[in-house]
């Protein structure tokens, strides 16, 4: 099931155009423009400090580009800043819901303020339920739910309002296998479905797994980016890793 | 509408998480509710056993000496005192503890006056031998010694303990006595001689206390209660705002609600009325069990028991004004509390500005302890400092309510100020700004740039230092003053806190050279800036510091005016620049547009002389000041002004006395100098707008850069 029509899967969700940012003194991101699509996964690759959370921050308007323009579903960010979020779903390792309550008042409290009627939001956390296989648990408190729950019910917070983006970093971070298998399997599901998904991660193989389209990141700038195909057997790596470390040789060479 | 359901369901969810915490409630709303009503019985019940037992307690009056039967009837006439004569048994205790001479000298031949020569060693020995057997008072008497005289007199004496109130009652009631024994002696002599005792004393004095015993108790009442109330405001703020600004950072939950496409100021206020509500509700807590006692004694006029107190009580105001004072205070605080939470980035750094902020009621409350302050039209409104004088007011006298609707007006205004503070905090997050937390923090990686909250924590700093080296270097020579103020607080400062975090001190300090248009600009501003002060503003006179201490300390006899220039227009000039014009105003520059940089710094620079009389003048400086760095971008430029300026104010001062004009009076350039100066003022400002056109956009300021960039 597709949740937008065809014609929409190929066009342009995110813009970036020179986005830089400079955090704490120093450049975290500087001068990095993609473009990623409907339908298509979007993966930002690098290691940690790369500025990948930095980029991916600024995507999801919680943090202003210094310098740079970013159109998000053909909205600029930089009016109608409270517009452009309706159209993202953002998620963290480190995001949480609230403890005190169970996942279906939270999802309740957070569809509330998001503008859903009681009707709508009913049956789309019935939907989410179903989806994430949280029936076991989406009465019980958030705080009593294991790590693997509480990441299920995170994502189903970030899909409530059907996103048109959405944006997911390192979710996979503190996951075991199995679990971040179900959640990579779900980043593909909601792929099929049209959505643009932007996705961070420093492994190699999730992204390889995963990506239709790749940038290297290192040092706050983009060094590679292209299909996951061409940028593998383009240039005669084996593997992505090959195929960074080669970039990150390339860039080393150009400096020196 | 949609922007007040957003806030209304954030109000409902904190609520909601708010009752999930059992322990809260009850540590906070139930057992106050349980624990005050038995308390407030249990005090008054205190108070009234007390009460009774002061009427009634059991004074010994130790007596030595002669004391005529006349007066020893009168004192025994009293029920619950006691005389003991100085026994055998006594005496030789006294000996013992070598108080033998005290004795004597309490009791001298002639002059009343030699009791308080007595050494303090030999006082305290006697003040335990006085409670060591159980004694309350000395009453010494005997024969006043005579020098020729046919008939001389008694003397009597009393020594008692002023910090036993035992003791202090007793002398009370013996002193009492002894008034009117002698008031019996003196009209029975007088009727010997065959006169009337009127006809000797033309004075008669009596006095009669118009407050009643509730009156006094309420007094004392008022020094407590706002403290009290204080305290409850900011207990029952403060963990609610905690747990829901900086505690939901810490859980996660924060990011999660920044990513929704809801209106900061919709998160801010929701956030604070629940904050407000959880205030209102520990208040009231807190407070019901007193109000509710309070009410049930005014309804049955004290005949519902809780002892001696009942019948005294009569309140001095409504208690519906309760809730419109409090009402409005528990909102400023809940905005507060919130806007701090929203400050700091982690729990333990909060609690550490919490600590700070419960000690924001303690000034307004040893001010509106120390009786000087009232409750009026201008200390209403001054929040924070109008709850505590209102609190006092309310339970002595009468509160006009135009005051009270005032002071409403004032809190909820702060109140807003500081909605408008968190929103700001929350934008500029977003906006990837330095925060307040780094500065506090000295959090050098992060903070390497000039900010507001730089700006506005330097000023507080500075001020603090200033205010203590005034109080510190009062007496010290006005060189010695000036140098330390100025030199080591107002640039050393900032110097310590630039290089601390790395910032470029060229940029922070506008070190530019100027263009030649720049400083004929400044030349014109300088000479006519104080002459358009002081044709159009007519509060300014020749300040009495400038022209009486200050001439005295600056000029003796005729002394040397270059000293005079340097102390007054070289010296604060330059140093003045380089904070206000510097760290200060380029700070602001980077979070707020020009115009309101140049005016809040111009603000603060007014703030910073100390002087509400002598304010719009600083503040039209200021401004002047602030146009002229920010568009010639070198702080060269405002020095020269300032000197100028200064310097012509020291030169008139000097002057003045030659123009006949005295000390204090109002000193007005005459009204065509004054338009001329106008006029130049203006070209002068023109010069710089024009010279700013000219200048290259090398240095400006990095917001500028941003949209350049983009």
């Amino acid at each position: 099931m597709k949740v937008f029509a065809n014609s929409l899967s190929s066009t342009i969700a995110i813009k970036a155009t020179k986005l830089s940012r400079e955090l704490s003194g120093v450049e975290a991101v500087r001068d990095v423009s993609f473009k990623a699509h409907f339908g298509r996964i979007f993966g930002l690759l690098g290691p940690n400090g790369a500025g990948k959370t930095t980029t991916l921050r600024m995507l999801a308007c919680l943090l202003e580009p210094s310098t740079g323009s970013l159109e998000i579903c053909g909205n600029s960010i930089s009016n109608r800043l409270e517009e452009v979020k309706r159209d993202i779903g953002f998620m963290t390792s480190g995001m949480k819901l609230y403890e005190a309550f169970t996942p279906e008042e939270s999802l309740l409290y957070f569809g509330r303020l998001r503008g859903m009627s009681k009707a709508s939001l009913r049956q789309k956390i019935d939907q989410l339920v179903a989806d994430f296989e949280m029936s076991q648990f989406y009465r019980k408190r958030f705080g009593k739910l294991s790590s693997g729950e509480q990441q299920r019910t995170t994502i189903a917070n970030a899909l409530l309002h059907d996103p048109k983006i959405l944006i997911l970093d390192e979710i996979t971070l503190s996951l075991d296998v199995i679990s971040s298998a179900v959640i990579l399997d779900f980043i593909k599901r909601e792929r099929d479905r049209g959505r643009c998904i932007v996705f961070s991660t420093h492994s190699m193989g999730e992204a390889e797994y995963l990506c239709d389209d790749i940038g290297f990141i290192h040092q706050g700038q983009i060094i590679t980016q292209g299909t996951a195909r061409k940028i593998i057997h383009g240039s005669g790596a084996g593997s992505l890793t090959e195929a960074f470390l080669n970039a990150v040789k390339q860039v080393k060479g150009v400096a020196a | 509408m949609k922007f007040m359901r957003t806030s209304y369901l954030i109000f409902l969810k904190e609520l909601r998480e708010g009752f999930r915490d059992p322990k809260t409630i009850l540590l906070n709303y139930l057992l106050p509710l349980i624990l005050y009503p038995v308390l407030t019985i249990w005090g008054v019940e205190m108070a009234a056993v007390r009460i009774e037992r002061e009427r009634s307690v059991a004074l010994s009056v130790l007596v030595s000496g002669k004391v005529s039967e006349d007066l020893r009837g009168r004192i025994s006439k009293e029920k619950n005192i006691t005389l003991k004569s100085l026994n055998e048994e006594l005496r030789g205790k006294l000996e013992n503890a070598g108080l033998n001479k005290f004795l004597s000298d309490v009791a001298p031949a002639s002059k009343a006056e030699s009791i308080g020569a007595l050494d303090l060693e030999a006082k305290t020995k006697f003040r335990n031998f006085l409670r060591s057997e159980e004694l309350s008072i000395l009453l010494h008497c005997g024969v006043r010694s005579s020098t020729g005289e046919k008939s001389s007199g008694e003397i009597c004496s009393i020594v008692y303990d002023a910090s036993d109130w035992r003791s202090e009652k007793a002398k009370q009631s013996v002193y009492d006595k002894l008034e009117s024994q002698k008031r019996n002696l003196y009209e029975a002599r007088m009727k010997e001689l065959g006169l009337t005792s009127n006809m000797l004393s033309s004075l008669s004095i009596g006095s009669v206390n118009t407050a009643e015993v509730v009156r006094v108790a309420n007094s004392k009442m008022g020094d407590i209660v706002p403290f009290l109330v204080m305290t409850i405001l900011f207990l029952t703020a403060i963990y609610p705002a905690l747990n829901s600004t900086v505690g939901e950072r810490e859980r996660g939950t924060l990011a999660t609600l920044l990513t929704l496409p809801i209106f900061p100021a919709q998160l801010v206020t929701g956030k604070t009325f629940s904050v407000l509500f959880f205030c209102l509700a520990g208040l009231t807590s807190y407070l019901l069990p007193p109000v509710l006692f309070t009410l049930v004694l005014v309804l049955t006029k004290g005949e519902a028991g809780f002892g001696a107190l009942g019948s005294y009580y009569s309140p001095a105001n409504s208690p519906w004004l309760l809730p419109l004072i409090l009402i409005p205070a528990a909102v400023l605080i809940s905005a507060m509390s919130v806007c701090v939470g929203f400050f700091a980035r982690k729990l333990s750094e909060a609690q550490g500005y919490f600590s700070f902020l419960l000690l924001t009621p303690a000034l307004p409350l040893m001010a509106s302890a120390s009786g000087d302050l009232q409750f009026d039209a201008v200390t209403a409104l001054i929040p924070i400092l109008n709850i505590a004088l209102a609190l006092k007011s309310l339970v002595v006298d009468p509160v006009s309510l135009v005051f009270v609707f005032e002071m409403a007006a004032a809190n909820l205004a702060a109140a807003a100020f500081f909605v408008g503070l968190s929103v700001h905090t929350i934008r500029s997050e977003y906006r990837g700004d330095t925060a307040l937390s780094d500065i506090v923090t000295l959090n050098r990686k992060v903070v390497r740039r000039l900010s507001p909250a730089f700006s506005v924590l330097l000023f507080t700093l500075v001020m603090g230092c200033v205010l203590y080296a005034n109080v510190a270097l009062q007496k010290a020579p006005i060189f010695a003053l000036l140098v330390f103020t100025h030199i080591f607080v107002m640039v050393g400062g900032p110097l310590a806190a630039l290089k601390y975090f790395r910032i470029s001190l060229i940029d922070s300090f506008n070190i530019r050279a100027p263009s030649k248009m720049a400083l004929a600009a400044a030349t014109l501003a300088g000479i006519c800036t104080p002459l358009v002060l002081m044709c159009f503003l007519p509060q300014f006179e020749v300040p009495k510091e400038l022209s009486e201490a200050m001439a005295k300390r600056m000029f003796p006899e005729g002394g040397s005016a270059f000293f005079a220039f340097i102390c007054i227009a070289l010296i604060p000039a330059v140093a003045e620049e380089l904070l206000f014009r510097g760290p200060i105003l380029q700070g602001l520059l980077r979070g707020f547009p020009r115009g309101w940089a140049v005016l809040i710094s111009a603000f603060l620079f007014g703030i910073m002389h100390m002087s509400a009389l002598r304010l719009p003048a600083t503040f039209l400086i200021g401004i002047v000041l602030g146009i002229a760095v920010v568009q010639s971008r070198s702080v060269f430029v405002g020095m020269l002004i300032h000197v100028l300026n200064n310097g012509l104010v020291v030169l008139l001062v000097k002057l003045a006395p030659t123009m006949g004009i005295k000390e204090g009076e109002n000193f007005q350039v005459p009204l065509i100098y004054g338009l001329l100066a106008f006029a130049g003022l203006a070209l002068a400002v023109g010069m710089f707008f024009r010279d700013a056109r000219l200048l290259a956009p090398n240095v400006i300021p990095l917001r500028d850069v941003h949209e350049k960039a983009a």
